[in-house]
């Protein structure tokens, strides 16, 4: 058979792969709080032909006996490059940032493949832990006196004691660098509605980009804990972890090393297409022994 | 019979092996610390020809003709191990090999080709190479130019396949805290950054003869049987580590896009001797004897 069209097209679906994630980068280039996605090549499983003995070991031979084949190349070593993004002032109070390799935590209700929660034994609709970096988070009403700090997606953001931060309507809301959430209201009386939780990434690699600038650890992985970490910032933990109130984190594509990349994956690409070509052209030449 | 039709056909065989070994180095143009391979072609043992029974002497040789080749085939596909380009990633846990180990003899260090080798007193030398040591799924140790590492749930070093990346002693390498916090030096050791104390000294293994090696696939090689097993670099042999850069593969496009004609042209020219050939078989066939 021949090898070289089998050698490309594998190429070939792992290169368009690859294309596709600068596009979804470069797509994402003005989305607040995006991290960019970066992945590498690897050979794939290499044969070894076994050859005649009388013609495996003739003098001048460097390698051992057998020939070895290669067979293309495969997408491998997904990540997410979690690179600080650049902080731009805002004049929003719900813009909150963070600086350093730390997400916020956040709950999404769990639901089946019908579309209906799962709920428990209680009748309580199941919460599953993601994380994310997505600013500006939004305040949902809840009542007539209260609203929750959630996403804009409407999943609410975890305090440290694992509940939603409730704050009351119409009032200043305050955010220090430890993420604690304080209030003055109208009469002029400070209040305190809790403190943000912020989870420091242990293993970025872990990580899984499930859309909507949420991360879930990869499948694979028995304990959430030893990819993410909580911090208190309150009590000096997780140095170079902070919390910015009025900040927009933006994505941490950079433009010029992303085109770089589509230009070497474009002629990459390009080559193996000739490698094909040029092997139809061989098959061809075979077909044509027998005029 | 005509023995060119089988030597023509050899050489087209011959053509698309070598063909598809440029495929596949053009498939991992993109991958980091792929070794592009070479195609060592070699004729078939040669035969003497005689005349025989020249003047009817029952089938006793009369005359020797002379000695001919029937034929070639590709003997092996070598791995050329020059030094790949360095790219920058700025990820902790990306380390790159820069690797040009000397040999001495008398005292005298050796001038290695572009191949790596060098004839010292009509004895082949290679130049020996340097590789990351990683285990394999066997546990068996596997040597590697890919330098992606990461670590895995429970803290330890990985490579992007998730195989143990081996120390000095050949046990794996924990890392405390996250990636971040390691700081790899030029000779491997990785140390905190914190605390300054040193946490593993990666293991670089040394292959003297590196054809010894046999791609094994994703990136690894493993050592032919009976090999001499590879030794850890020292001070003299000028290996270095860098810390936040990548290998990238040694795989010359235009140099391949130039081989790829040539065994396309090749082939070609084989192809059009079986059809002469034919063409003789034809005129024996169907014109001999036309009255």
């Amino acid at each position: 058979m021949n090898r070289t069209m089998i050698n490309s097209a594998v190429s070939m679906h792992a290169l368009q792969q690859k294309l596709d994630m600068i596009a979804n980068n470069l797509a994402n280039m003005n989305t607040a709080g995006y991290k960019r996605q970066e992945a590498s090549f690897q050979d794939v499983l290499t044969t070894t032909l076994n050859q005649h003995p009388d013609m495996n070991q003739l003098p001048g031979r460097h390698t051992s006996p057998g020939l070895t084949l290669g067979n293309g190349a495969r997408l491998s070593g997904f990540r997410t490059d979690l690179t600080q993004g650049a902080l731009t002032q805002t004049n929003n109070p719900l813009d909150i940032a963070l600086e350093g390799r730390a997400m916020f935590e956040i709950a999404v209700p769990m639901f089946d493949a019908n579309g209906e929660p799962v709920t428990d034994e209680n009748g309580d609709i199941l919460e599953q832990v993601l994380w994310t970096r997505n600013e500006p988070f939004q305040l949902s009403v809840i009542s007539a006196e209260a609203s929750m700090l959630t996403t804009s997606e409407g999943y609410p953001v975890r305090g440290i004691d694992n509940q939603p931060i409730i704050i009351p309507n119409n009032v200043e809301m305050k955010i220090d660098a430890a993420g604690e959430v304080t209030y003055i209201d109208e009469a002029g009386i400070t209040g305190y509605a809790g403190q943000i939780k912020v989870m420091r990434v242990l293993r970025p690699e872990l990580l899984t980009s499930i859309g909507g600038n949420l991360y879930n650890v990869a499948a694979n992985v028995a304990d959430p804990n030893n990819v993410m970490e909580e911090v208190d910032l309150l009590f000096g933990d997780g140095e170079g972890i902070a919390v910015r109130q009025f900040h927009k984190e933006q994505s941490n594509v950079d433009l010029t090393s992303e085109m770089t990349e589509l230009i070497m994956v474009q002629r990459a690409f390009q080559l193996n297409s000739r490698a094909l070509t040029a092997g139809d052209t061989m098959m061809n030449l075979a077909n044509q022994l027998r005029r | 019979m005509i023995r060119g039709l089988y030597t023509a056909a050899s050489g087209m065989m011959a053509q698309q092996r070598t063909h598809d070994t440029i495929s596949n180095n053009i498939a991992n143009m993109q991958t980091p610390g792929f070794k592009q391979d070479a195609a060592a072609l070699r004729s078939f043992p040669e035969m003497l020809i005689h005349l025989m029974d020249g003047d009817g002497n029952n089938g006793t040789s009369v005359k020797q003709i002379g000695s001919l080749h029937t034929g070639v085939f590709v003997e092996e596909n070598f791995p050329v191990f020059t030094q790949g380009d360095l790219s920058m990633t700025n990820q902790p846990g990306d380390l790159a090999l820069q690797s040009n180990i000397q040999v001495l003899v008398n005292g005298e260090p050796v001038a290695f080709d572009a191949t790596g080798q060098a004839v010292v007193n009509g004895e082949v030398i290679y130049q020996p190479q340097a590789f990351f040591t990683v285990q394999g799924a066997d546990g068996e140790d596997r040597y590697t130019r890919d330098g992606r590492f990461h670590l895995d749930e429970t803290g330890q070093l990985v490579n992007a396949n998730g195989e143990l990346v081996l120390d000095i002693d050949g046990q794996p390498i924990f890392v405390p805290d996250t990636l971040e916090q390691v700081q790899v030096s030029s000779n491997g050791v990785l140390v905190d950054r914190a605390t300054g104390g040193v946490i593993a000294q990666l293991l670089i293994s040394r292959v003297d003869n590196p054809y010894n090696l046999i791609r094994d696939g994703y990136g690894n090689y493993r050592l032919a049987e009976g090999a001499a097993a590879p030794v850890p670099i020292e001070a003299v042999d000028q290996v270095v580590v860098r810390q936040g850069a990548i290998e990238r593969s040694n795989v010359d496009p235009a140099q391949s896009m130039v081989d790829m004609m040539t065994a396309l042209r090749m082939y070609e020219a084989n192809q059009k001797v079986i059809q002469s050939f034919d063409q003789t078989l034809d005129k024996a066939v169907n014109d001999i004897g036309r009255i």
